[in-house]
């Protein structure tokens, strides 16, 4: 029956004829047009992204990197990860590029921070001072930016959020002072060696970020610290389920040695977990915040190898059956061509007319 | 390479502008409005293409701009009648003697009553499947839906339209009789 619709439409069709004289005239005013309206050079990253399909080839990128399989190598890479540097340098700043609210923008921020605090707590309190110190000018810059987001909010009459962001950050940072005292008052003596440079950055922010030790146990912090330690297991927990969904949804491409190892690390990872909600439940919420990052770390490592295993076909692994001479070059190097084979890839079967015309 | 995306756009406007032209006079049976609309057309994708866009299927993207036009146009006169549609045609053909156009008119009401049986994105599918002879994976393109999405709507409106049709044919038949 549709070839009935078809002949009344050609019928219509055939009676409306354009006549070559207004086929011209608008022609002539579409000249016009393009003359008035002429075509802007853009600069080449412009053009670049304005390509669909090359931004969506690079979007792939960006998620391979930061998301997919390597996520779990990439967004929670801590310092001495092969793919830490991508984590900071790619992945946190990509993420704050593509968020346009101040508000939103200072709670990205804030996170950020948290986790610069977290990994310098961690290196603090697993010796390694070198690395510490290094990870300090890190956590400093992340606060100095996060200062200037609070005065920026202030200036634009947002003075809720930025208060609320700024003790959001004094708290964390009483706390991880809080927990590196405890790590290193190994004399007893109740003061720790601990020097927290960030007032020295400068701000101008009118609200005030304490990170002093002094300012680390006092009366009033018991709930802050609390609260603390219920987020560090919450963090753990999260990590922990996590890599144990992605050793289950990968379970096919692990060799059964490297799987029973996972599992294993997995568990003993979770132990910690459990001892750590025991220790907020006895109110020990130093030990509790101590015992979660301490899960949270073996997690992390489990997903690391996990994750190359994974993208490797155990191939990487096998080379490496003990996961902790993984040198992290090596991985870096593996990882950066395989993320160049796929650009290579998008390249070559991509035709960008235009781009190397400038 | 400017150079190039003129002469491209230009040729286009050459052998696609009289398919568009048809295209829209038939969405709004009005050959000034029809013409008017044709230079959007052209109009909005140079004005794309001059802020540095990229167009892969410049037909493809015409026809989504005429179509999209075209859409707004038919919800904005939604509220005109038939009459004052055709009222606003001096140019049909054939026309009779007394001035008037019958033919064009029952065949145009014939159409209306098929057409407006259709809601979006069907009406336009079928539109561009047999008016504008595109095949299914170039209406996909132009709607950015899938081939297969255009084919089961297709598959569909065949099914309806074989209602409509026998539906009239019954009751010209009745009419007959009577």
């Amino acid at each position: 029956m549709h070839e009935k619709f078809q002949q009344l439409i050609k019928r219509f069709s055939g009676q409306s004829v354009w006549d070559a004289e207004s086929k011209q005239a608008v022609r002539t005013k579409l000249i016009q047009h393009m003359d008035a309206h002429p075509i802007k050079q853009r600069s080449f990253w412009t053009r670049l992204l304005s390509n669909r399909a090359l931004a969506v080839g690079l979007a792939a990128i960006v998620l391979i990197v930061a998301g997919g399989g390597t996520v779990y190598a990439c967004t929670d890479a801590q310092p001495g990860d092969a793919l830490f540097g991508v984590r900071i340098h790619v992945a946190e700043p990509m993420v704050l590029a593509f968020t346009f609210d101040d508000e939103d923008k200072a709670d990205i921020e804030l996170a950020q921070t948290e986790s610069r605090l977290v990994e310098w707590e961690q290196l603090q309190i697993s010796g390694n001072t070198e690395a510490a110190e290094q990870h300090q000018k890190l956590f400093d810059e992340k606060l100095a930016r996060l200062k200037d987001r609070i005065a920026k909010l202030e200036s634009q009459g947002k003075n809720d959020k930025a208060l609320e962001i700024a003790v959001r950050a004094e708290a964390s940072i009483s706390t991880h002072e809080h927990i590196v005292a405890i790590d290193n008052d190994e004399d007893g003596d109740g003061h720790a060696e601990v020097n927290l440079t960030s007032e020295t950055n400068g701000s101008n922010s009118h609200v005030s970020i304490h990170s002093s030790a002094e300012a680390s146990v006092k009366a009033g912090d018991t709930e802050v610290f609390k609260d603390q330690a219920q987020r560090r297991i919450d963090q753990a927990s999260t990590m922990i389920a996590e890599v144990r969904a992605y050793i289950t949804a990968n379970a096919n491409k692990l060799n059964a040695e490297l799987k029973t190892k996972a599992e294993s690390e997995l568990d003993d990872a979770q132990k910690k977990l459990d001892d750590a909600k025991k220790a907020l439940q006895d109110s020990k919420f130093s030990d509790s915040i101590i015992l979660s990052a301490n899960a949270s770390a073996d997690a992390q490592r489990v997903k690391i190898l996990v994750n190359v295993a994974v993208r490797t076909d155990n191939a990487f692994f096998d080379d490496h059956q003990d996961n902790h001479d993984i040198d992290p070059d090596k991985l870096e190097e593996e990882i950066r061509s395989r993320v160049q084979d796929k650009l290579d890839k998008i390249f070559d079967d991509q035709d960008f007319p235009g781009i190397d015309d400038d | 390479m400017k150079q190039d995306v003129e002469e491209q756009f230009l040729r286009a406007y050459d052998d696609l502008s009289e398919p568009l032209y048809r295209h829209l006079y038939f969405r709004v049976y009005r050959r000034e409005r029809a013409q008017e609309l044709l230079q959007d057309v052209f109009m909005k994708t140079w004005n794309y293409l001059a802020a540095g866009n990229q167009v892969d299927n410049l037909k493809a993207f015409l026809y989504r701009v005429a179509n999209n036009l075209a859409i707004d146009e038919s919800r904005k006169k939604k509220e005109h009648s038939l009459d004052q549609l055709l009222a606003d045609q001096p140019k049909l053909e054939p026309v009779s003697d007394d001035g008037k156009h019958p033919e064009k008119q029952l065949l145009i009401e014939q159409i209306f009553k098929v057409v407006d049986e259709f809601e979006e994105p069907d009406r336009s599918i079928l539109v561009l499947r047999y008016h504008d002879d595109l095949d299914p994976k170039e209406i996909a393109v132009v709607l950015k839906i899938s081939a297969n999405n255009v084919s089961v709507r297709l598959h569909r409106a065949h099914e309806r339209l074989k209602i409509i049709f026998n539906k009239d044919d019954n009751a010209r038949e009745i009419s007959t009789i009577d």
